[in-house]
């Protein structure tokens, strides 16, 4: 994907509260909704192992004596070239994952956000200056940019988290920009104005709240693009630094030792993707739901 | 005066204008980018060796890189810099960024414009292939090939492929040193293949989704009516006149997944040991040569924005319609 954000047509922003309680109930009510639960459970259920340490063994233990060993009933998914167990390390990377991609995105989505309501509300100064910021950003390839930030900051989970949150800062500014833009100008807006509401109270009580939508839309596909960037970045070294484990990392790990030991390049490859289409298939079925263009079939 | 006005209100000017100061952005961020490196450019110089160096040592070169100076002259020196052609050396290759660029920037838009072709091999017939029964099985399956498509990471793809076909066919064509297309043009495609393979199946999806949607609209349009009318013949408006147009979006799609191009070279040449822009920017970060990644990053960004605006301008051209706006 390019860095072109995919935006929701602005229709959505029409469906009101009234109807959320339905719209869930029908996002997952589809094949690609049930499917999307059905994988999202099994990633947060691993995940929740990897953090609280609910793994048969320790993702860090080292024993050189069984090093290389196939799947099987103590090692479900083998060990690594140091005698560490794949599973607890595929639970624990998928926790760091999942802790890096939420952050990322809560800090993209929330200053990003602000920045994108700014400027289409207030207009002005304000949103050329944004403008100026998103297109500075969006004009780097996004791993690129994400490497370059991660690789120049002392090395964290925290400082991946960041790097990943200004890539993807303009995406929110600039999906958040349009339909203030359009709701700013809707009759029940101007209403709230004329009847003498501060500009601030409307924006908190009417504009806000009806892109609610779009943001969580937005979100779960970020969440999936915030997973690959991750783990693209250690896979390439510049990610969560070891010993702690990264799905990227493993997979790193397994690039040369794919003929004596194919286990330790499938499991995490395939957490990665699992989650990935989780992710992408939830954000898929809510814009189906929310949307009311292709919501009705 | 009046024409004057009209020059600086046209929105030509107004879209150079904006890449002007977008590339103003672009070279603050990237020089904010070298200054919050760990330790600065005299630790990048001199690695551990800069710990050993005397307060006074330290001082001097401190002069000597303008480090005692203020940000702004700092930055003023080094935009002066880098708009004569300055891009910095590197230590380990005493090679200049500028000819660094000039050997690896090749090597990349080859691998570009590959996975653009592959991209569109697969990506055109597949979203043929969906648009014909919108909603139908074949049409759910090529979605859901694309949604696997896009979730799979290309170093994921790239590392399962190229283990795959080393370890049962004993085929790795990337393990020996690279080969440029004017060397030897046979053992450069056979390079470039996995790598374009890789990137091209992750645009793809886009592109099917592109032609599927472009095709669905346009045989919706009254001309196609007007055509059947007419007694075309099917397989003549299917091609002449439905794909044709289809085709004007799909090739827009493809050109501004150029970004994610140079982006995504970073993971294949790296996997394929292909010297490229992105191995460039690797290698300059592994062996702490942070002006080559620094100058390196600009070129991209650069080269980035000025293609957007290219894309702009031919459109203004080509297109009439967007002259109005």
């Amino acid at each position: 994907m390019s860095n072109t954000a995919k935006t929701i047509d602005m229709t959505t922003i029409v469906m009101g509260s009234a109807r959320r309680k339905s719209v869930w109930r029908a996002a997952f009510r589809t094949p690609s909704g049930i499917a999307s639960v059905v994988l999202m459970t099994v990633i947060v259920i691993l995940a929740i192992m990897g953090l609280f340490g609910f793994t048969p063994h320790d993702p860090a233990q080292q024993t050189v004596s069984s090093a290389l060993e196939g799947p099987g009933s103590t090692h479900w998914f083998g060990t690594d070239q140091f005698g560490r167990d794949v599973f607890a390390r595929v639970a624990s990377g998928l926790a760091n994952s999942l802790r890096i991609a939420i952050v990322s995105v809560a800090a993209a989505a929330l200053a990003g956000t602000t920045l994108g309501v700014l400027a289409g509300y207030y207009q002005g100064l304000i949103d050329r200056i944004v403008g100026v910021i998103t297109n500075v950003l969006f004009a780097f390839p996004s791993l690129l940019l994400a490497l370059a930030l991660a690789a120049t900051l002392q090395r964290s989970w925290e400082t991946v988290a960041l790097s990943i949150a200004i890539v993807y800062l303009p995406i929110f500014a600039r999906v958040a920009r349009g339909p203030v833009l359009t709701l700013r100008s809707a009759d029940y807006v101007m209403a709230s104005t004329a009847i003498g509401r501060s500009r601030l109270s409307t924006l908190f009580e009417h504009v806000i709240p009806n892109m609610r939508s779009i943001l969580v839309v937005q979100i779960t596909l970020s969440l999936s693009w915030a997973i690959l960037t991750e783990a693209s970045l250690s896979f390439l070294g510049f990610g969560t630094p070891p010993p702690a484990a990264s799905l990227g990392g493993m997979v790193e790990d397994a690039q040369s030792l794919t003929s004596v030991a194919p286990w330790m390049l499938y499991f995490p490859g395939t957490a990665i993707v699992i989650a990935v289409i989780g992710l992408n298939l939830l954000g898929d079925s809510l814009r189906a739901a929310l949307d009311p263009k292709t919501g009705s079939h | 005066m009046n024409q004057l006005r009209a020059v600086a209100r046209h929105p030509v000017t107004r879209r150079v204008g904006e890449t002007l100061l977008t590339l103003l952005g672009i070279s603050i961020l990237t020089f904010i980018l070298l200054r919050v490196v760990p330790g600065n450019q005299i630790t990048a110089a001199y690695g551990t060796a800069a710990g050993e160096l005397t307060p006074a040592q330290l001082h001097s070169l401190e002069i000597y890189y303008g480090l005692d100076k203020p940000l702004i002259a700092q930055y003023f020196s080094w935009l002066g810099g880098v708009l004569t052609g300055n891009l910095g050396v590197s230590a380990t290759s005493h090679l200049s960024v500028l000819q660094m660029t000039a050997q690896s920037l090749p090597n990349t838009l080859e691998l570009a414009v590959l996975s653009i072709v592959v991209g569109l091999l697969l990506g055109v017939p597949l979203g043929v292939l969906a648009a014909s029964r919108p909603g139908k099985t074949r049409d759910n399956l090529t979605q859901f090939g694309s949604l696997l498509a896009l979730s799979i990471p290309s170093f994921l793809l790239a590392t399962a492929v190229a283990s795959w076909l080393a370890n049962t066919f004993n085929w790795y064509p990337n393990g020996a040193g690279y080969n440029t297309l004017l060397e030897n043009p046979a053992l450069n495609l056979e390079q470039m293949i996995l790598p374009a393979l890789v990137l091209g199946i992750s645009i793809a999806p886009p592109v099917m989704q592109t032609a599927r949607t472009a095709i669905l609209d346009i045989r919706a349009e009254d001309f196609v009516r007007t055509a059947r009318a007419k007694g075309v013949p099917e397989r003549r408006l299917q091609f002449r006149h439905i794909l044709r147009n289809a085709l004007i979006p799909v090739v827009t799609m493809s050109g501004l997944q150029f970004g994610f191009l140079l982006g995504g070279a970073l993971v294949a040449e790296q996997i394929f040991s292909i010297p490229g822009i992105g191995r460039q920017v690797l290698l300059g970060l592994n062996e702490k040569e942070y002006a080559v990644v620094q100058s390196t990053v600009l070129i991209i960004a650069t080269m980035f924005v000025l293609v957007n605006l290219l894309t702009d301008l031919v459109y203004r051209v080509v297109d009439p319609r967007v002259r109005v706006r």
